[in-house]
């Protein structure tokens, strides 16, 4: 995990969106418990306040759930849902800046589409 | 938090004093010892003087002592209002607690009885130019008073200063208290005057006549008073100086 | 779990009116970051809840009484100032075992831990320790007493980045233990900037921000990009500065920015508190 204070992105923000990626990369089982609001606000120095509202986002989305007296645990079905979320603003995330910036960059509908096939190739 | 206020500050002055008072003891005993075992005589060790210089320093450390633990208390939440009343008994109980050990010293010593054998025979010679008991023991009375009142004078400034008191109305209550004192003298003097006899009434004229330094036979008690009342004014004054640069540095860092 | 109420608090040193009209409430089991410019009168502020100097005017509420001369209330607070308040011979020790006295209670178990952890040589006369260790102490008093207001006036002076980083997280971590109220005072701006959760800002004697720290930074941004972009994009928004870099400008905004902000050409950074702090009270450009 890594805040980077200056980014546009505020700290509450970013601490929903490390947890989410590390569900989504598998690091936080569904099933088991995430690190605690005071571990991360020790760790990183933020507010508990902060981390609280950025576990509330995740909470709300239902893909963490508080059980009481334990802390905070990933939920069953926490990371199809992540999945989802994902496969679903992909266009708007990043197909749509990619469009954008090849035209800035002067390159054709076919030059790009090219350069999807070469990546695949690659990969 | 008041009782543990006193318990540390009697700590430090209790400890205080027993040291000047050891320190008080061991000079007077070794200026006596080197005095009988040499030869020589030391008359640039005066003695007398060695032992007043412990006692201004005792009094230098006391208001040293009064200064920190009053910054001290007031950090840790005791209100001024105790801190006064914690800094004012305390200067008087200290007073009377060194002053106290060293009577009980002198007592004990040859040197503490001829002292004090000494200091009987001036009383008395003070006594034989009142014709009557009870001047005397107003005359005491009064000197006492004076003494007291000295001894109270820093810790009563600092206490006005420290309370949130107008600096205007702390000088005035400070220095009026002179001018008070002085009435009061006046006014008992001559409220005895008019009482008395003819023969008591010119033991006070010649009382008064002494005041002033006129004299044509006895005791001139004028340098006394006068030199109380000086002392007693630059003591205030010092004192207010010191308490008004504490009552600044308390709140500013 | 009391509001401490300032109200109206004004304070005069000779001519000079340092306070003109202070008034603020400190909320229970809060960080508070108390900024301000140097000789803006933040420690005097400081001082006068602490009953240390007084206010020509205004009073300081707690519980519905006054703080002033209060010993109740006195002994629920705890300033920490650069002010050295401890007699000249006392030792660190000495010192943890009176304040206990005199407040209640201290918590052994935690000092110990913290003395342990920063390396403070409680043996050692407070008179003697160094300018970092000094604060150390004064940190340990402060975080180890009984009381629900701690007032911290430049609580890292003298303290090396490896102290700096360990006071936060243990800040943090006796915070979370045993929710209290903070109040911290620092020019340090950018390290304290995400462990308050409210900060105070006090410009020419007023309060002129008092606010959550992150809806305050949520309106906080620098817009950055081709001149002409930036001025069309910032057209009608409140610009605290504008800098320039040839035909590059960055504009310091506070304020809502518009909804859609993805297809301006223009690129949107959060500004940092520090930024805030000072284009907010910077007085130049006056």
């Amino acid at each position: 995990m890594h805040f980077d204070f200056s980014s546009a992105e505020p700290i509450y923000q970013q601490v929903a969106d490390q947890i989410e990626e590390a569900i989504f990369a598998g690091a936080f089982v569904e099933g088991t418990q995430i690190p605690s609001t005071t571990e991360i606000s020790r760790e990183f120095k933020i507010n508990p306040a902060t981390v609280l509202k950025g576990m509330n986002i995740l909470v709300e989305q239902q893909l963490i759930e508080k059980r009481r007296g334990l802390g905070m645990f990933v939920m069953s079905g926490a990371q199809n849902k992540i999945i989802a979320k994902r496969k679903a603003s992909f266009y708007e995330d990043y197909v749509k800046s990619l469009i954008i910036e090849s035209k800035k960059l002067g390159l054709s509908r076919s030059d790009l589409q090219g350069l999807i096939e070469k990546g695949y190739r690659h990969e | 938090m008041l009782k543990t206020s006193w318990r540390y500050h009697w700590r430090r002055l209790f400890l205080e004093s027993i040291i000047y008072t050891l320190g008080f003891m061991a000079l007077s005993l070794s200026i006596d010892l080197i005095t009988r075992v040499t030869p020589l005589n030391f008359n640039l060790f005066d003695a007398d003087a060695a032992k007043t210089a412990i006692l201004i320093v005792y009094w230098l450390e006391l208001i040293v002592l009064t200064k920190e633990d009053t910054i001290f208390l007031l950090q840790s939440g005791l209100s001024r209002k105790h801190n006064w009343s914690l800094q004012w008994l305390s200067t008087l109980l200290s007073a009377i607690l060194l002053g106290s050990l060293m009577a009980g010293f002198l007592q004990l010593t040859a040197v503490g009885q001829a002292k004090i054998q000494a200091f009987t025979r001036l009383l008395g010679a003070y006594q034989s130019n009142f014709n009557q008991s009870w001047q005397f023991s107003g005359y005491l009375f009064l000197i006492a008073v004076i003494l007291i009142w000295l001894s109270l004078l820093p810790g009563f400034i600092i206490g006005l200063l420290i309370t949130k008191m107008n600096r205007m109305l702390a000088f005035t209550l400070v220095y009026g208290s002179v001018i008070v004192l002085i009435i009061l003298i006046t006014s008992s003097v001559s409220f005895t005057y008019f009482r008395v006899s003819a023969v008591a009434q010119a033991n006070i004229l010649a009382f008064l006549y002494g005041l002033i330094g006129y004299s044509p036979a006895g005791m001139q008690a004028w340098p006394l008073v006068v030199s109380l009342l000086i002392f007693a004014l630059i003591l205030s004054g010092i004192s207010y100086l010191i308490a008004r640069n504490l009552q600044v540095k308390v709140p500013k860092s | 779990m009391s509001e401490l109420i300032v109200k109206h608090i004004q304070k005069k040193y000779r001519r000079h009116q340092v306070l003109k009209n202070i008034s603020f409430t400190l909320e229970p089991e809060k960080i508070y970051g108390l900024l301000g410019r140097n000789g803006v009168g933040k420690s005097t502020l400081l001082r006068i809840i602490n009953n240390r100097t007084f206010a020509d005017s205004g009073e300081v509420i707690l519980d519905g009484q006054s703080v002033v001369d209060n010993e109740a209330v006195q002994r629920r607070f705890y300033l920490m100032s650069d002010a050295d308040f401890y007699p000249s011979g006392m030792k660190a020790k000495q010192a943890f075992q009176w304040l206990s006295q005199l407040y209640g209670t201290f918590d052994w178990t935690y000092s110990e831990h913290l003395v342990a952890a920063f390396g403070l040589d409680v043996n050692q006369k407070i008179a003697k320790l160094s300018t970092g260790y000094l604060t150390i102490f004064k940190l340990i008093v402060a975080l180890c007493l009984p009381v629900e207001f701690i007032f911290l006036d430049e609580p890292v002076l003298g303290l090396d980045a490896n102290n700096r980083e360990l006071f936060y997280s243990e800040l943090l971590s006796t915070y979370e233990d045993r929710p209290r109220t903070f109040v911290i005072v620092t020019h340090l701006i950018e390290e304290i900037a995400h462990l308050i959760e409210h900060v105070l800002i006090i410009d020419e004697g007023v309060v002129t921000k008092d606010c959550d720290v992150t809806l305050l930074m949520n309106q906080a941004h620098v817009i950055s990009g081709p001149q002409t972009a930036v001025r069309d994009f910032t057209q009608g928004l409140r610009v605290l500065a504008r800098k320039h870099l040839g035909e590059i400008e960055m504009a310091y905004v506070l304020g809502e920015l518009p909804r859609d902000t993805r297809t301006s050409t223009v690129s949107i950074q959060q500004m940092s508190l520090q930024e805030l702090f000072v284009y907010l009270t910077d007085k130049v450009g006056e």
